[in-house]
């Protein structure tokens, strides 16, 4: 079992923290680290700081967004830290809000990558919801990055990714008892990611589940009924085909979560 | 004490650029040359990111994280790489992860940089509207730890640009006469922080390895370091036939204390940090050289 931590609360934190945190996942077992590129650090920079405080753990960009460098600058980060750090850096690679056609820019930018620097590389994953971005994970990727999904959908991705395609699905998960937490979780990508809205109703979910932020839907999304829940949600993905799970912590606050991870740490191997 | 200030006195008077973008080592031999150099009492080691082999965070966030007390410098981090909020962002995150120990250098490359990223190529108004887009991203994210910023200049317009927009110069490729007039532009407050090819041997090596260089340079039409050492009083001919005076310019070559003479020469007539840069065709011959003239050069104060 291929059980990961995913997290944004680096962002803002004291760099010690931040160290001391990477530190703390590896020891306690987790396999991996992602982390979220928002307005604050650059993704390869941060990618390196989190390996450069760690021996064994793998790092993860969830993801490296193709907007924010040239596609020639992704090749030179990937390879040297695939170099510096080798089979530790995992690169996570996504196309949001990148105009029209993400597929398209995905497709293009991947090619520019592999133009500029033949040669080995890290593996790379790609973020991808639909079907054209998981067959391009599966043509021109090593797999896929699914955020934000329901078990249905690892399933659905992997008959689409074919056996070989490597899945990391990321898995939101509350442990305390305050539910409202799980829903705005879930309101808030509903509301503002339009792409997650497009996912869901693909997956069946109707209107009136999406404008109310159902029960249905927040169950689907985030793992919140206890330990029970979490173990069993992380292992229904991986028998509909995800090869590792990465899990997210929803505090409803901007802390490190490191209580919550090392509870974690007894739930699943 | 201020941020270039500190900077100055952190730096010293001198430093190494090496040129492992076009050399592209792999990383196992940059991290063993990083750590030889600052074994050696060098202040600072930088190296350029080209635009095709290599990345500059990724890379230097590499090197500060194997290395202990020697300053890493970006010469340069291309704005074709990236976009300002990007740049600005890798900055703070290896300022904050190694406060005093990077120093960024921005240039706006060349034009086909440029073409390959889709764009035109107006050198002074896109590097100014570039700094003032980083400038935005940092009032939006103040940084944990400040970093300085120097820019990639010749040209006098773009020296300017450097005194008003960053924390000074950081001029490549250029004869031991840009460091006067560089100075001059600058003012007597920013960083100057040029670069000075080196060689332990003989002005026909010297000859031989500057007109590779400007074969190089003229093939793939870049025009603004010729253009530099023609503003400087060098004519056509002294390139075209790489002219002794033209290799004596830009080549500290002899021995140690003619290489020494040259560094105290441009410390001299301005510059903050002189970043030698041994002539090799591998980071193992240029570490050698450094290694030969370490003890010399460690005398040299500012």
């Amino acid at each position: 079992m291929s059980v990961g931590i995913w997290t944004f609360a680096f962002e803002g934190k004291e760099i010690s923290a931040v160290w001391d945190a990477a530190a703390e996942v590896e020891a306690l077992g987790f396999d991996t680290l992602w982390f979220g590129e928002a307005m604050g650090r650059e993704a390869y920079t941060h990618a390196g700081v989190l390996l450069a405080s760690t021996r064994t753990l793998r790092v993860a960009t969830g993801i490296a967004n193709i907007a924010r460098r040239d596609p020639l600058a992704a090749a030179g980060a990937e390879q040297l830290l695939d170099q510096a750090y080798p089979g530790r850096f995992v690169h996570g690679l996504g196309g949001q809000r990148v105009g029209a056609n993400p597929v398209n820019a995905v497709r293009d930018y991947l090619t520019a990558m592999d133009e500029a620097l033949p040669g080995p590389r890290p593996q790379r994953l790609l973020a991808a919801l639909g079907p054209r971005m998981l067959e391009l994970s599966r043509d021109n990727a090593d797999g896929a990055h699914p955020y934000f999904v329901p078990v249905e959908h690892t399933a659905l991705a992997r008959e689409t990714l074919g056996p070989k395609a490597f899945l990391a699905v990321e898995q939101a998960v509350l442990l305390s008892d305050d539910h409202d937490l799980a829903r705005e979780h879930v309101a808030f990508y509903v509301k503002n990611a339009p792409h997650q809205q497009i996912n869901l109703r693909r997956l069946g979910f109707t209107g009136h589940d999406l404008s109310t932020v159902s029960d249905r839907l927040v169950d689907a999304i985030v793992a919140h009924h206890g330990d029970q829940s979490i173990a069993d949600r992380v292992q229904a993905h991986l028998d509909a085909g995800a090869d590792h799970v990465c899990l997210q912590v929803i505090t409803g606050d901007d802390r490190i979560p490191l209580p919550e991870w090392r509870h974690l740490a007894t739930l699943v191997p | 004490m201020d941020l270039i200030e500190e900077t100055r006195t952190k730096l010293g008077p001198v430093g190494v650029w090496l040129p492992s973008a076009p050399l592209a080592p792999p990383a196992n031999v940059e991290l063993w040359a990083t750590r030889r150099i600052e074994e050696l009492g060098y202040a600072s080691v930088w190296s350029g990111e080209g635009l095709g082999s290599r990345e500059a965070f990724a890379l230097n966030g590499t090197m500060l994280a194997s290395t202990g007390r020697i300053v890493l410098g970006a010469g340069i981090a291309n704005l074709w790489a990236r976009p300002a909020r990007t740049m600005q962002g890798g900055g703070a995150t290896l300022a904050e992860a190694h406060p005093g120990r990077f120093v960024l250098g921005v240039g706006v490359g060349h034009f086909f940089q440029a073409a390959k990223a889709g764009s035109d190529y107006r050198p002074l108004d896109q590097t100014r509207a570039y700094l003032s887009a980083m400038d935005e991203a940092a009032a939006e994210h103040p940084p944990r730890v400040v970093f300085p910023r120097v820019l990639a200049a010749v040209g006098p317009r773009m020296l300017e640009l450097s005194a008003e927009l960053a924390d000074g110069a950081h001029p490549f490729a250029q004869p031991f006469e840009h460091t006067p007039y560089a100075r001059e532009i600058l003012g007597p407050d920013k960083l100057l922080i040029p670069t000075v090819s080196v060689l332990l041997g003989d002005r026909e090596q010297a000859r031989a390895s500057h007109r590779q260089t400007i074969g190089m340079m003229r093939r793939v039409a870049i025009s603004h370091y010729l253009t530099g050492w023609k503003r400087l009083g060098y004519t056509d001919s002294d390139i075209d036939d790489v002219s002794d005076r033209l290799v004596d310019g830009l080549t500290a070559w002899g021995d140690e204390e003619a290489v020494v003479k040259r560094v105290r020469d441009l410390l001299d007539a301005g510059a903050d940090h002189v970043l030698v840069s041994p002539m090799g065709d591998s980071l193992e011959s240029i570490v050698e050289q450094l290694e030969r003239l370490a003890p010399a050069l460690a005398e040299v104060t500012r």
